[in-house]
């Protein structure tokens, strides 16, 4: 009973220094962020005066607005056109003959294994020839284009745990594949699609890469790369605490969907594992 | 779910829509003409015309270069499409190189010859090349004659001072000529109880700053010839390592100067938390006096090696610009940087990057905090014994090795045991055989 104690007792120890870890790069952003602009202290150290007027100012900043517009509509649009297109496919390939889906997997596995950084020039120069700079749809199709592979799998996966009698049961009953799909298969996939739907949008939401070499146009710019702007020098000086201030509101959004939905996130991972 | 998935679909068509109408990033396209074009003998010669200019300006001077784009625009109709890479640049710049998609024009950040010389016009007849400097056309012109940029200032590099920390600690630093004497006003002010140094492992050190150990007269060592003909050994380098070893050693630099960016590095000089930054120049001088328009600094030559070697200013590629080969608007492009030269609208540029006017009328007539700090180093530097060079890299070294210098910055501050400056050493010579090639 002892040993267990114990034992627990380094559980609670090793996880308190993970948190204190994690936790510490967000400690440096808030209090970098309440502070004064000629506030040259340690960052570890309480700010000499706290000044929540950085948050009003990042507030009034339209190109932050205009940002998270960008943002909503771009991870809207990848969310559509990865879950749309992946539980399609995923459903396809669960459901086609055992030597195409193979065949498919490989492929689909090769695709996932390669780095976007290293196609990174030729699919620049085609999104260039192709005039699809400047354009969220554009950049969604993109993002969406590289995450369909490993969506269709985990929905393959995840489909492959229903059994093939109820597929059967509802063409006995007229269903043509499209009615089965979407009548019968589609309502058991909740659980996934709400886990990848989440999974989705932080990543398009935290995108950097592709967004910083396709979107020039300040109006079109997601808000990883307005607060990317503000860490730039800000008329003359470099406004740290007002560039924080932004990174903060920047993530929020992603931090309070993550505490919403963090139960049925868990939960949806564990569910989609096991049946995995 | 089926409703569900209905509402996802007609979203989807929804978003589609939105996303691919409205502004494609070509700005201004239908502003109306106002007053000024109207009055404006040259107004709407370049209607139509779509330029697309990538830069990697930020704060000030992006400010600065947005006005005088939109100036342009009103004055002939053109529009003009700003891709403002501010520290990407080079990536972003590499990247499109080699998608082949340069845009029309593009700052060279120091590499129109060594870079992009293969992608740039050669604008040798244009007006403003006749009103550069000695000192600008040393770094912009080819060996054949060519000139593949509008250059409108120089990058002037140097050991920069804290004058009132170093008032403070009792170090003139007027009288530092080898780096002996530097390291000695490092320990004094370490001494007043100050870091002496702001300085973070980057290749201001350890590229920029090495000129005087290694290629000049009277240095501890020359092997000018040796680096250019690509036969040097690098065994000489030994001279830097030791040098800076001892000064980690000796607790000269910050603690977290491994993790240090450039804004740090400025900020504890410009709050007198350090008295001296190794390899930075004007421009930085004047941030620093945005930072603290109380204080005093004073940007002054690398120190010699040995009492007989020079002081050495190094000049750079300031702000310059070049046109792309493959640019379908060359003509619209060459206005534009004709435009640039002009005198008005370059000091308005380098009033914001801080860098030193390059073309000779608007040298003689120039107030800005940069030709300042320049002109301040002429005067007080006039009795010493000191030289303007080349920047050490664009001089001497094959294109990436300052990328692989600033690398060696870190090895130095990571291990300069003896083991450390072997394996520092052999590193130099594998990487100066792969890239001389």
């Amino acid at each position: 009973m002892r040993k267990k104690k114990g034992f627990r007792v380094w559980i609670l120890l090793v996880a308190v220094f993970v948190c204190f870890v994690a936790m510490w790069p967000l400690y440096e952003l808030l209090n970098l962020s309440v502070r004064d602009i000629s506030d040259y202290s340690s960052r570890l150290a309480f700010p000499e005066v706290i000044k929540l007027s950085n948050f009003k100012d990042a507030f009034m900043n339209k190109q932050v607005w205009i940002g998270f517009k960008n943002s909503f509509i771009y991870a809207s649009l990848t969310i559509l056109l990865e879950v749309v297109i992946g539980s399609m496919a995923g459903y396809g390939l669960s459901r086609g003959s055992k030597r195409t889906t193979k065949s498919i997997k490989s492929v689909q596995m090769l695709i996932m294994m390669v780095p976007g950084v290293v196609t990174l020039v030729g699919t620049y120069a085609l999104m260039t020839k192709l005039g699809l700079t400047n354009s969220l749809f554009a950049l969604a199709l993109l993002t969406a284009a590289g995450g369909i592979p490993s969506c269709s799998f985990i929905y393959m996966n995840f489909i492959n745990s229903i059994p093939v009698a109820l597929d059967e049961a509802a063409r006995i009953d007229g269903a043509n594949v499209t009615n089965t799909f979407f009548r019968i298969i589609l309502p058991q996939l909740t659980p996934i699609t709400i886990t990848r739907s989440i999974m989705i949008a932080i990543g398009a939401w935290n995108n950097y890469l592709m967004p910083l070499y396709l979107i020039n146009n300040a109006n079109k710019q997601p808000i990883i790369l307005v607060i990317r702007s503000a860490f730039a020098m800000v008329g003359g000086d470099r406004n740290l605490a007002m560039a924080c201030a932004t990174c903060t509101i920047g993530i929020l959004p992603v931090i309070v969907v993550y505490c919403i939905l963090q139960k049925r996130i868990i939960a949806s991972q564990i569910g989609s594992s096991i049946k995995g | 779910m089926k409703k569900v998935f209905v509402c996802l679909l007609s979203l989807l068509l929804v978003f589609s829509l939105v996303g691919c109408s409205g502004d494609d990033g070509k700005s201004n396209n239908n502003k109306k003409p106002n007053q000024e074009i109207k009055d404006n003998p040259d107004a709407n010669t370049l209607a139509g015309v779509n330029l697309e200019i990538a830069v990697n300006f930020t704060g000030d001077a992006q400010t600065a270069f947005a006005s005088v784009c939109s100036a342009f625009e009103n004055r002939y109709g053109a529009t003009i499409t700003i891709d403002w890479y501010g520290s990407d640049h080079a990536t972003l710049m590499t990247t499109r190189m080699a998608a082949n998609n340069m845009p029309d024009i593009y700052v060279t950040a120091g590499w129109s010859i060594k870079k992009y010389k293969n992608y740039s016009l050669d604008l040798r007849d244009e007006p403003y090349c006749k009103d550069y400097t000695d000192s600008a056309l040393g770094v912009i012109q080819d060996k054949d004659g060519s000139i593949y940029v509008c250059m409108i200032s120089e990058g002037i590099n140097g050991v920069v001072y804290n004058v009132n920390v170093c008032e403070a600690a009792g170090v003139d630093y007027l009288s530092i000529h080898t780096w002996d004497d530097l390291w000695e006003a490092c320990e004094k002010i370490k001494a007043y109880g100050i870091t002496p140094l702001a300085s973070r492992p980057n290749a201001g050190l350890t590229s920029n700053a090495v000129g005087t150990w290694l290629t000049y007269d009277g240095e501890i060592a020359n092997v000018a010839d040796k680096l250019i003909d690509g036969t040097w050994n690098w065994e000489e380098y030994r001279y830097v390592i030791q040098a800076y070893g001892k000064a980690i050693d000796n607790g000269y630099f910050f603690v977290d100067a491994r993790s240090m960016n450039e804004m740090d590095t400025l900020e504890r000089l410009a709050a007198g938390r350090a008295g001296i930054i190794i390899g930075d120049n004007t421009a930085s001088v004047q941030t620093m006096y945005e930072m603290n328009n109380k204080g005093n600094f004073a940007i002054g030559p690398f120190p010699a090696s040995t009492e007989e070697g020079v002081e050495a200013i190094t000049v750079g590629e300031g702000d310059a610009f070049a046109i792309s080969k493959n640019s379908k608007n060359i003509e619209a492009a060459k206005i534009f940087l004709r435009y640039l030269s002009e005198e008005e609208v370059t000091k308005k540029i380098i009033s914001a990057t801080g860098r030193k006017a390059c073309q000779q009328p608007v040298l003689e007539n120039d107030d800005t905090d940069g030709t300042k700090a320049f002109l301040r180093l002429e005067e007080e530097y006039k009795d010493h014994n000191m030289v303007y060079k080349n920047i050490f890299d664009r001089e001497y070294l094959p294109s990436g090795m300052f990328g692989v210098l600033g690398n060696v910055a870190g090895k130095i501050f990571a291990d300069h045991s003896k083991k450390g400056e072997d394996e520092i050493i052999s590193y130099l010579q594998t990487e100066f055989k792969r890239l001389y090639k």
